[in-house]
């Protein structure tokens, strides 16, 4: 797969100015590198971070997802008041990266939602589905799922095998 | 699906120039350059040469996961500085080296020297036992956590030179069993040369997927005199199979066992033959 990778690109950088008005750009708060196929590009900021820019064509979760996710890294220690713990930048990345590898075009876009440990838990309830993967860390993903229509359930490691979770992901997508 | 009950395939001479043992885990956040320097102490003898190199990317071989057009593909890593260097520790002969980094611990042994014989998989595998327990103190010690890996995976690169059993390099189905030359019309003669890379699912007991055997087969000529040659490397890569240091053993172990039978299989007996082939099942 060719692929491409943007290291703080000065010649690429953009006003602060141009990019809070876009509506078709999201920041990324922590600093990361990104590697990217079109419609997904990637340009540096000003501000330290990168820039997700998003593409007519991408798929409608994409917005909201990454919203959700850099929302996250904002929150500070203590954001529960219950001593909950900052949430770690490599989950959130983590959490995309899953994200783009089961997610079809129209699939609906995850609630995301932090653990007090430091993690994020994506959830999904629709259809008579519900649907939830947290991330402890990296590495340790759990899944959840159950089918209220025809009683299939399970729960299981997300991070070797994503068959599973594709599968859920694809019903959560279709009406029936 | 492997067959344990059967001894694995022995080669008296065999092509190997080198071989790779390597842990993958989460980063370590706190090992970073100065920490690399310091965990050189910890190695310096018998590795007394270091270079730096860029870090290896993370892999995991997961499954489930279909490509479909639509969907963009993107990775993402963490860059909080600049990326910490994947360092080398050397001996000095440069036969077998130690690479770390933030979330990689690799043993390599390579053929230097013509005259040089494979040590075999059972040494490798005790230096990298004792090398990992080293890094885990170390570790440990520098309040740096502990590893939790993830992937686990064995390399073994071999150089088939030609004159021994095949001499152009569009003779592939000599050397592999998958490469036989079939046309449909007389059109095409003999490829100029020929380039293969195969992946096959490494299943567990259950018949679930636990890894995955790449093979790669190129055209190169040896550096040292220009000879064609065909490099052939066979990476094993897998979760482990367990907690702590076991797990990871026990998975470079089953990766071993699939790079040994995976090179017998997809090699012709008549490569066996000049290889030296001498275990008892040679023909099953």
């Amino acid at each position: 797969m060719p692929t491409e990778t943007l290291e703080r690109p000065s010649a690429e950088y953009i006003s602060d100015a141009e990019w809070l008005a876009s509506r078709r750009t999201t920041t990324f708060p922590a600093q990361a590198i990104l590697s990217a196929e079109p419609p997904i590009r990637l340009i540096g900021s000003p501000m330290g971070g990168f820039i997700l820019t998003v593409g007519d064509a991408s798929p409608p979760w994409i917005k909201p997802a990454v919203r959700g996710l850099s929302a996250l890294l904002e929150l500070p220690s203590d954001w529960d008041s219950y001593g909950g713990v900052r949430i770690k930048p490599e989950i959130v990345i983590a959490a995309l990266n899953l994200l783009f590898e089961t997610m079809q075009y129209d699939s609906p876009a995850p609630s995301i939602v932090p653990t007090s440990r430091g993690g994020i838990q994506l959830e999904w309830h629709r259809n008579g589905v519900d649907l939830e993967v947290e991330f402890v860390s990296p590495s340790r993903v759990r899944g959840v799922f159950e089918d209220r229509q025809n009683g299939d359930t399970w729960d299981r490691d997300l991070f070797y095998d994503l068959g599973p979770l594709t599968k859920a992901i694809a019903e959560l997508s279709h009406n029936r | 699906m492997t067959d344990v009950s059967r001894p694995l395939p022995d080669f008296a001479d065999p092509p190997v120039i080198e071989v790779a043992l390597s842990v993958q885990f989460e980063a370590i956040k706190g090992l970073r350059t100065p920490q690399l320097g310091l965990l050189w102490s910890e190695f310096r003898e018998p590795f007394r040469r270091v270079e730096e190199h860029p870090p290896l990317d993370a892999v995991v071989e997961r499954f489930g996961v279909k490509h479909v057009a639509i969907r963009p593909s993107i990775q993402l890593r963490m860059l909080e500085a600049l990326p910490a260097p994947r360092c080398w520790f050397l001996n000095e002969a440069g036969s077998e080296l130690i690479q770390v980094q933030a979330d990689r611990f690799i043993h390599n042994w390579r053929k230097t020297a013509a005259d040089q014989q494979y040590p075999r998989y059972h040494r490798l595998r005790q230096s990298f036992e004792q090398e990992l327990g080293r890094l885990r103190g170390f570790l440990q010690r520098e309040g740096l956590g502990d590893l939790v890996a993830n992937q686990c995976e064995v390399t073994y690169v071999n150089h088939i030179l030609a004159g021994k059993g095949w001499r152009e390099f569009g003779e592939l189905g000599q050397v592999l069993t998958v490469c036989d030359a079939r046309y449909s019309d007389k059109f095409l003669g003999a490829p100029e040369d020929v380039r293969t890379a195969l992946r096959y699912i490494i299943r567990n007991g259950q018949g679930e997927p636990t890894g995955r055997l790449h093979i790669v087969v190129e055209p190169a000529f040896r550096l040292s005199d220009g000879q064609p040659m065909l490099v052939m490397s066979l990476t094993a890569r897998n979760r482990p199979e367990g907690e702590g240091v076991g797990g990871v053993l026990k998975a470079l172990d089953i990766g071993r066992e699939w790079v040994v039978r995976g090179f017998a299989s997809i090699t012709t007996p008549a490569m066996h033959g000049i290889w030296g082939r001498k275990d008892a099942n040679r023909d099953s």
